[in-house]
C-alpha cells in the first residue's frame, strides 16, 4: 500500500487550485504547523485521513484504501461570508476535477464520494470566519 | 391442524421474525455507539456518556453525567416500525451540554468552540501541544504547549465516512441475524 501516493493525489490538486488563485492562499497539510497561532491571514488547511485499507469487501483489488478528506477555509472574521464561499469553491471543484480524471493504468485511481458542507463557524476568541466541507473517498493504487 | 392453530401459528412466526430481524438494527446502533465512545474524546466522560439513540417512537439516552463512558441500549423498533416505517430506523446524537452550551459539534471537530481545563486528570491520554484555530483537535504536532486534546483530529469524520461505521453496522448485522438467515 502507498499512502503517500494516495495523499499525494488529493493534496497536489489542491495546492496547485489555491496555488493559481491571485494572490495564492496557503495550503497546510497533516503535521504542518506553519501557521502562527491566532493570525488574520486567510488560509486553507486539508487534513486527509485513512480509514479502512484493504477491506475484502470492497473490491478484488488488494491495494485500496478508504478515508475522509476534511477542508477549511479560515478568513477574516467580521467580513462577510463571500470570501470564505469563494475559496471553497475552488476545494468543491479541485475534489470535483479528481472524480473526472479517467482511470489510469498505473498509480493511483481516486474517487471522492458526496462532499458535505459547507458548513460555517466563528467564535469570539479565534479571529478567523471558518467554512468546512467534507469528504470520504476510496482509491485504489495500480501496478 | 385446525384453521385456528395454523392462525395462532403464523402469528407467533411473524412475532419471532420481528423480534429477530429487529434486533440487528438495534445491535449495529450499539456498537456504533459503543466505537463513538471508544474513538471520542473524554475528558470528564461527560460527551462520552451524552450519546442517544432514537426510533421514530422512543429515545434512549446517555446519563449525560461525568465518569467512564456506560453502554446504552437501542429502542427495540416495533413491528410497524420495522416493516412500514421510512428506511432509517434509528437516530444517533449527542446532547452534550457544558456551562456554555451544547458542544458536541466542537468535540466532534465540526465547529469552533472554546475549550477550557475542567481541572480534573483527562480520562483518556492526552496529545500536548497548542491549537492554532478554535478547531479542538488542531494542535501543533511538537508535544509541548499549552492545550490539549484526548481525541484525534477529525476522528468522528474519519469514523463516520472513512469506511468504519459500515464495517461495524455489516458486522453487527451479521452476528445478530446469524443463525436466522
Amino acid at each position: 500500500m502507498n499512502y503517500q501516493a494516495i495523499r499525494a493525489a488529493v493534496e497536489n490538486p489542491l495546492l496547485t487550485a489555491f496555488g493559481a488563485l491571485v494572490p495564492p492562499v496557503p495550503v497546510y497539510f497533516d503535521n504542518i504547523t506553519a501557521v502562527p497561532p491566532n493570525t488574520t491571514t486567510e488560509y486553507v488547511r486539508v487534513n486527509v485521513t485513512f480509514g479502512i485499507t484493504n477491506e475484502p469487501t470492497l473490491t478484488s483489488s488488494v491495494d485500496n484504501a478508504r478515508g475522509a478528506i476534511v477542508i477549511r477555509i479560515f478568513t477574516e472574521k467580521g467580513k462577510g461570508p463571500a470570501r470564505n464561499q469563494t475559496l471553497i469553491t475552488t476545494a468543491v471543484n479541485a475534489l470535483e476535477t479528481l472524480n473526472n480524471a479517467a482511470k489510469p493504468t498505473s498509480g493511483v485511481f481516486f474517487r471522492v464520494g458526496e462532499i458535505n458542507g459547507p458548513t460555517f463557524s466563528a467564535t469570539e476568541e479565534a479571529p478567523h470566519f471558518v467554512g468546512r466541507i467534507d469528504t470520504s473517498y476510496v482509491a485504489t493504487v495500480l501496478s | 391442524m385446525a384453521r385456528n392453530e395454523l392462525q395462532r401459528l403464523a402469528q407467533n412466526l411473524d412475532r419471532f421474525a420481528v423480534a429477530a430481524f429487529s434486533r440487528a438494527p438495534a445491535a449495529a446502533s450499539e456498537k456504533v455507539v459503543s466505537d463513538l465512545q471508544e474513538l471520542g474524546p473524554a475528558w470528564t466522560g461527560r460527551f462520552s456518556n451524552s450519546w442517544q439513540i432514537a426510533s421514530e417512537s422512543r429515545v434512549v439516552s446517555g446519563s449525560g453525567n461525568e465518569g467512564a463512558p456506560q453502554k446504552i441500549s437501542a429502542p427495540l423498533l416495533s413491528g410497524k416500525e420495522l416493516l412500514f416505517k421510512p428506511v432509517i430506523k434509528y437516530t444517533i446524537s449527542n446532547f452534550a451540554t457544558g456551562p456554555q452550551g451544547q458542544y458536541a459539534r466542537q468535540a466532534m471537530d465540526l465547529e469552533e468552540g472554546v475549550f477550557i481545563n475542567p481541572g480534573t486528570p483527562p480520562l483518556k491520554p492526552a496529545d500536548r501541544g497548542t491549537r492554532t484555530s478554535g478547531i479542538r483537535g488542531q494542535l501543533t504536532a511538537s508535544g509541548e504547549g499549552p492545550n490539549r486534546r484526548t481525541a484525534p483530529l477529525d476522528w468522528f469524520t474519519t469514523y463516520a465516512r472513512g469506511g468504519a461505521i459500515d464495517k461495524t453496522v455489516r458486522i453487527s448485522f451479521e452476528q445478530a441475524t446469524k443463525g436466522i438467515l
